[in-house]
C-alpha cells in the first residue's frame, strides 16, 4: 500500500522553490493577497455594510471548517493516516464552548421557569445545573477545555491505536468506530449534552448582530491564517519530513532508527487540536452544535474537502475545503435533490480522475510556466480561477440577479451554466491547443 | 390438543356449584338455542329479558337488584349484554335487549352497526327477514352508571369461567382478583382434570386465591403449591407477602422460610427463561449482522477492498424484497403469503447486479489503493441512497405475510417471535449457502486461490480480474439477502444501510480479514453482548460500550480473532 500511496499524493517540492520561478511569484502573490483578503478587505467590506451580515457569517462558519481540513491533511495528506474522526474532535470544541454559551454566564436562554439553566435539562428533571456543567460556566476553563479534551482524546486513543501497529485502512475502520461511539452516546440525553437537538439557544447577538459577526468572523480568519503559518512551518520541519516518511515508508523509516508512533501520536492530537480549534470557533457563529454535526457521512465529507483540494499541500485543503462548502451552500439552495447526486460524482472523480485535486491542475499550469509556455499556461489556470472567482462571488452573496434566474430547463440557475462554461471552455481550448501542438510535431 | 381447554371448560362450566343441577341442561339448550333460533325461550333467556327490562329503570335499588339477578344466572350467554350494557351499545327494542355489534362495512351502507339479539347473538331481522343495521347508537341506551360498572365487571368475570370460550383467562382473570367465592369451582374442576395444561394453571389459580385468603398451614401449602407452579404471575403477591410479613415474629418463621423458598424458584426459573430470550435475539441480531460482514469480509479478504457502499447493497435487496411484495399483492394477491420465495433471489440478484456493476465501473480502477476505495464507495452510497430516495421515496414498510407474524409460544410463558425465529434460520441457511460456494465450488477454489496469492493465481492461468467480478457481485447478493431480512421486523429507508456498515466493518476487524468462522463468530458474540448488556444499560451505550471492548480487543490481537497468514497481512 505504501509504494501506491506515494505515487497518489502530490509531491512536496523537497526543496524550495527557486526565486526566478514565475510560478512561485505567482503563487506568492495569491497567497499574500488571499490572507489580505480574508484580514483586511472582507471585514472591511463587511463594517460598510457592503456584504450582508449572513454571508459573513457563513465565510467564518467555513472558515472554521477550514481549520479540520489543515488538520486532515497533516494527518491524511502528509502523513497518509485517513482519520474518520476529525468531525467528533470538532463537536467536542464545539460543545465545550456550546456548554458555556448555553448557561447563564454565557448568556444563553436561560429562564426562571426552567430554573435558570438551559432548556433541555428539563427533559431530564433537573433543576440545578449537574456537576460536570460547572466548570464551563467559565469562558477561559471552556476554552481550554474544549481544545484540551479533544487533544487529549487523540493522543490517548491515537497511542493505543498506534503501538499495536493499527494501520492503513484498519485505523480508517477504527476510527470511524470511535466516531460511531461518540455519536451515539452524544445522540442519547442522559449524557445530559441535549441529546439529538445538541446545545442551542445561546447569546442571541453572536450570529445576528453585525458587530459580533465580523468580530467571529476575524477571530476565525486570524485562527486559520495562523494555523497555516502554524502547518507550514511544521511540514518544513525534520518532524514534518518524518511524518512524510511514514507516509511513503514506514517500515523503512523504523529500520532507520525512527520511533513512527511517536511522530504519529504527534501528529493526530495536532489534527485533534486544529478541529477543535475549528468547533470552537464554528459553534457561536452557527448557534448551534449537535450530533449531526458529528453523524458519519459528515467525516467523510470533512475528507472529501482535502481530497478536492489536493493532499499533501497546505492550500490545497483550505481552497478544497472553501470550494466544497460554497458549492454546498450554493446547491442546496438552488437545486437541493440534486445535491447528493453532485457530491457522490465529486467523490469518485477527485478519486477517479484527479488524485490530486485542484493542487494538480495549479502544479500542471506551474510546471507549463516554467517551461515558457504562458499561453497554455494562462488556459491551463484559466479554470481554477473561473471556479474562484465563482466562489468569491457565491461567498460574497454577490451574484446578479439576471444570473439567479432559473433556466426554462430543469429549472437549473443561469450562474450554473457560465461556471460549466467558464471551467470547461478553457478545458477544451488546452486540449486543442495540444492536439495542434502534438500534428506540429508529428510532422 | 386444542380440543383439551374447551373440553375441561365445559367441565368446568359443568361443575359449578351456582347453578348446579341444571347448568348442564341449559348448557345443552344453549347450544340448541343457537343452532336453532327459532326455539322456545328457556328459563334464564326469559328471565333475563324481565332483569334487562329492570335495568331500563331510573330507581338505583332497583337496578341493582337487576343485576343481582343477572349474576345469580351463571350463565355466560349474558356476558356480551352485560358488556354492551357497561359500555351504552345496549338499548331495548320490543321489550328484549339489542345489542348495537362493533362497526362493520356492509355493500351499499358504508361503515354501520349490525343489531343483534343481545341474549342469543342472532342478527335481529326486518319484516322481510333481511338483517338490520344502522349508523347511529341508540338514542335510550341502557347505560351503566359509573358506579355500577365495577359491579358489572365482577359479575362478567364471574360470568366467563363458565364460558367455554375465553378459556384460561377466565381461569386468570378469577385468580387476579384473588375471587374467594370461585374457589370451590376450581377445586372441583381440579378434581376432575386429570391431566393436560390446565392443571398447573388451576393449581395456580386455586394457590393465589388461596394465598390472600388463608392461614397458617394451609397458606403454607399454597406458597409451597405456587413455587411448585414457578409461575411469574404470583411473583408480586408473593413479593408482597414477604414485605408486610412480620420477620421478627418466631411465629412467622416456617412461613417466611416457604415463601423465600417460592420466590427463589419462580425467580431462577424467570432467569432462565431470560437468559434463552436474550440468547435468541442476540443470535437473531447477530444473524443479520453475520450476512452483512460475511459479504463484506470476503471481498476485504480478497482484494483489500474497502466497501463503503456494502449497507447500499443491502438497502437494495430490502427494495428488492418490498418491490416483490407490492408486486404480488399487486398481480398475485393470493399467492401474497410466499412472496418472500420469490423475493430471495430477487434481492440476491438486484444486490448481485449492483454490485457487479460498482466493481466494473469503479472499483476495477482502484487496486491496491484501499483509502481511495474507501471514498470512491462512500461516494457511490450516496449517489445510490439519493436515487433510491428521488424513486421511491422515504419510509417504505410491507406487511409480512401472515404466517410470520406472532409468536411460537414454548412454554406457558415463553414465547419467541415467528419472525425472528425465521431469520435466524434464513441465516443460518445463508451461511451453510456461503460455506458451500467457498469450499465446495470451482469458484470458490478459485476465489480462495486468489485471496491466498494473486501473482501465482494469475500465473497458473486463473482469470483473476473475472474472479473479482464475481466475488464480487456475490457478496453485494449476501447483503441483499441481509436486506432481505430487514423488512420483516423494521421499516425500510433508503439510508437504512449506513446503520449497520460501521458495525459490520467491526465485526469484519474483530473476526480477521477474509476469515468466514472469525467472522461468525464476532458477530454474534457481539449480537448477544448487546443483548446482555442491554438489561443494564440502554441500548445506545450498550454499543458504545461494545465498540469501546472492540477497541480494547484489538489492542491484544491487532489483526483479529484469526489473523490472516501470508502475504495477505500485509494489504
Amino acid at each position: 500500500m505504501s509504494e501506491a500511496g506515494a505515487s497518489l499524493v502530490g509531491e512536496v517540492p523537497a526543496e524550495p522553490i527557486r526565486r526566478g520561478d514565475p510560478s512561485a511569484t505567482i503563487a506568492r502573490a495569491a497567497a499574500w493577497s488571499a490572507v489580505a483578503i480574508l484580514l483586511v478587505v472582507v471585514p472591511t467590506l463587511a463594517a460598510l455594510g457592503l456584504i450582508e451580515p449572513s454571508s459573513v457569517n457563513r465565510m467564518g462558519r467555513y472558515l472554521a471548517y477550514v481549520l479540520v481540513a489543515l488538520g486532515i491533511d497533516l494527518i491524511w495528506g502528509y502523513t497518509g493516516l485517513l482519520s474518520l474522526c476529525q468531525a467528533l474532535f470538532f463537536c467536542l470544541g464545539g460543545y465545550a464552548i456550546g456548554m458555556f454559551l448555553s448557561t447563564a454566564q454565557g448568556g444563553g436562554d436561560v429562564r426562571p421557569e426552567y430554573h435558570d439553566i438551559p432548556q433541555f435539562f428539563f427533559y431530564n428533571d433537573i433543576t440545578a445545573l449537574p456537576a460536570f456543567w460547572r466548570p464551563f460556566t467559565s469562558l477561559p476553563v471552556a476554552i481550554v477545555a474544549g481544545l484540551a479534551v479533544p487533544t487529549a482524546v487523540a493522543a490517548l486513543f491515537g497511542w493505543m491505536i498506534f503501538r499495536s501497529r493499527v494501520r492503513g485502512v484498519y485505523f480508517s475502520i477504527i476510527t470511524q468506530a470511535l466516531a460511531w461511539a461518540a455519536l451515539l452516546a452524544f445522540t442519547n440525553h442522559h449524557l445530559l449534552m441535549g441529546g439529538t437537538n445538541g446545545l442551542s439557544n445561546f447569546f442571541r447577538p453572536l450570529n445576528n448582530d453585525r458587530p459580533w459577526i465580523i468580530g467571529l468572523y476575524l477571530a476565525t480568519a486570524v485562527a486559520v491564517v495562523a494555523a497555516w503559518g502554524f502547518c507550514r512551518w511544521l511540514v518544513g520541519t525534520r518532524t514534518g519530513r518524518v511524518l512524510i516518511a511514514v507516509r511513503d515508508n514506514e517500515s523503512r523509516l523504523r529500520f532507520a532508527g525512527f520511533q513512527p508512533v511517536a511522530y504519529k501520536v504527534f501528529i493526530f492530537s495536532v489534527a485533534a487540536f486544529l478541529a477543535a480549534l475549528g468547533g470552537l470557533l464554528y459553534t457561536p457563529q452557527n448557534g448551534v452544535i449537535g450530533p449531526s454535526n458529528m453523524s458519519i457521512d459528515w467525516h467523510i465529507t470533512m475528507v472529501i474537502w482535502v481530497a478536492v483540494g489536493g493532499r499533501g499541500r497546505l492550500w490545497g485543503a483550505i481552497v478544497g475545503a472553501l470550494a466544497v462548502n460554497f458549492a454546498y451552500a450554493a446547491m442546496t439552495s438552488d437545486l437541493p435533490a440534486v445535491w447528493p447526486f453532485v457530491q457522490g460524482a465529486m467523490f469518485l472523480a477527485v478519486v477517479l480522475f484527479f488524485p490530486d485535486g485542484l493542487v494538480g491542475v495549479w502544479d500542471r499550469c506551474a510546471a507549463l510556466l516554467r517551461d515558457g509556455r504562458t499561453t497554455r499556461a494562462a488556459l491551463a489556470i484559466a479554470p481554477l480561477a473561473a471556479l474562484s472567482v465563482a466562489l468569491a462571488i457565491e461567498a460574497l452573496g454577490w451574484w446578479p440577479a439576471a444570473l439567479q434566474r432559473p433556466l426554462p430547463v430543469l429549472g437549473i440557475p443561469l450562474k450554473y451554466l457560465v461556471i460549466v462554461l467558464g471551467i470547461t471552455a478553457p478545458v477544451v481550448a488546452g486540449w486543442l491547443q495540444d492536439r495542434a501542438v502534438r500534428v506540429e510535431a508529428a510532422s | 390438543m386444542r380440543i383439551l381447554p374447551f373440553l375441561l371448560l365445559a367441565l368446568l362450566s359443568a361443575a359449578t356449584t351456582v347453578c348446579a343441577e341444571d347448568s348442564r341442561a341449559e348448557d345443552s339448550r344453549a347450544d340448541d338455542s343457537r343452532a336453532e333460533p327459532s326455539q322456545a325461550e328457556d328459563s334464564v333467556t326469559s328471565v333475563a329479558v324481565a332483569a334487562f327490562a329492570r335495568l331500563a329503570s331510573p330507581d338505583a335499588d332497583e337496578r341493582e337488584a337487576a343485576i343481582r339477578t343477572l349474576a345469580e344466572q351463571g350463565d355466560a350467554r349474558l356476558v356480551p349484554a352485560l358488556e354492551g350494557f357497561s359500555k351504552g351499545m345496549l338499548a331495548l327494542r320490543d321489550g328484549r335487549p339489542v345489542l348495537w355489534a362493533s362497526k362493520t362495512a356492509i355493500d351499499g351502507l358504508g361503515q354501520v352497526y349490525p343489531l343483534i339479539d343481545a341474549l342469543t347473538g342472532d342478527p335481529l331481522r326486518a319484516a322481510d327477514g333481511s338483517p338490520s343495521y344502522t349508523d347511529a347508537l341508540p338514542s335510550d341506551a341502557l347505560r351503566a352508571k359509573p358506579a355500577e360498572r365495577k359491579a358489572i365487571k365482577a359479575v362478567i368475570a364471574g360470568l366467563q369461567l363458565r364460558d367455554p370460550d375465553p378459556g384460561r383467562s377466565a381461569i386468570l382473570s378469577v385468580a387476579d382478583r384473588g375471587d374467594v367465592e370461585s374457589l370451590p369451582a376450581l377445586r372441583e374442576q381440579l378434581a376432575q382434570t386429570i391431566e393436560g395444561p390446565f392443571v398447573p394453571l388451576l393449581r395456580e389459580a386455586i394457590a393465589r386465591i388461596e394465598l390472600q385468603s388463608t392461614q397458617g398451614s394451609e397458606l403454607i401449602a399454597a406458597i409451597d403449591a405456587l413455587g411448585e407452579t414457578r409461575a411469574a404471575r404470583a411473583l408480586p403477591a408473593l413479593q408482597e407477602r414477604r414485605r408486610t410479613l412480620d420477620a421478627a415474629d418466631p411465629a412467622n418463621a416456617a412461613l417466611a422460610v416457604s415463601l423465600a423458598f417460592a420466590i427463589e424458584r419462580i425467580e431462577s426459573r424467570q432467569a432462565v427463561l431470560r437468559s434463552i430470550g436474550h440468547v435468541f435475539s442476540g443470535l437473531s441480531l447477530g444473524s443479520i449482522l453475520v450476512l452483512m460482514a460475511l459479504g463484506l469480509s470476503i471481498v476485504f479478504g480478497l482484494m483489500g477492498v474497502i466497501n463503503m457502499a456494502h449497507g447500499e447493497l443491502m438497502m437494495v435487496g430490502a427494495y428488492a424484497s418490498w418491490g416483490v411484495s407490492k408486486a404480488f399483492a399487486a398481480w398475485m394477491p393470493g399467492l401474497f403469503e410466499w412472496y418472500l420465495i420469490a423475493a430471495i433471489p430477487a434481492a440476491f440478484l438486484a444486490a448481485a447486479l449492483v454490485g457487479w456493476l460498482i466493481e466494473a465501473l469503479v472499483i476495477r480502477h482502484l487496486y491496491g489503493r484501499p483509502l481511495e476505495t474507501l471514498l470512491a464507495t462512500w461516494g457511490i452510497s450516496l449517489v445510490l441512497v439519493q436515487a433510491v430516495r428521488a424513486a421511491f421515496g422515504d419510509l417504505m414498510s410491507t406487511a409480512p405475510p401472515a404466517w410470520l407474524t406472532g409468536s411460537l409460544a414454548i412454554t406457558e410463558d415463553f414465547a419467541l417471535p415467528v419472525n425472528r425465529v425465521f431469520i435466524l434460520g434464513f441465516a443460518a441457511a445463508c451461511i451453510a449457502l456461503v460455506w458451500l460456494v467457498v469450499r465446495r465450488t470451482r469458484l470458490g477454489l478459485l476465489l480462495r486461490a486468489t485471496t491466498q496469492n494473486r501473482q501465482m493465481a494469475a500465473a497458473l492461468g486463473v482469470s483473476t480480474r473475472r474472479i473479482d467480478g464475481l466475488t464480487f457481485a456475490f457478496g453485494a447478493g449476501i447483503a441483499g439477502l441481509a436486506g432481505l431480512a430487514v423488512p420483516l421486523y423494521d421499516k425500510i429507508n433508503p439510508s437504512m444501510g449506513q446503520g449497520y456498515i460501521v458495525e459490520s466493518f467491526m465485526v469484519v476487524v474483530t473476526g480477521g480479514v477474509g476469515n468466514l468462522a472469525g467472522v461468525i463468530i464476532s458477530a454474534l458474540t457481539l449480537g448477544l453482548g448487546a443483548k446482555f448488556i442491554e438489561p443494564w444499560l440502554e441500548a445506545v451505550f450498550t454499543k458504545v460500550v461494545l465498540l469501546g471492548v472492540i477497541i480494547a480487543f484489538l489492542q491484544w490481537r491487532p489483526s483479529g480473532l484469526f489473523p490472516a497468514k501470508g502475504r495477505l497481512a500485509d494489504v
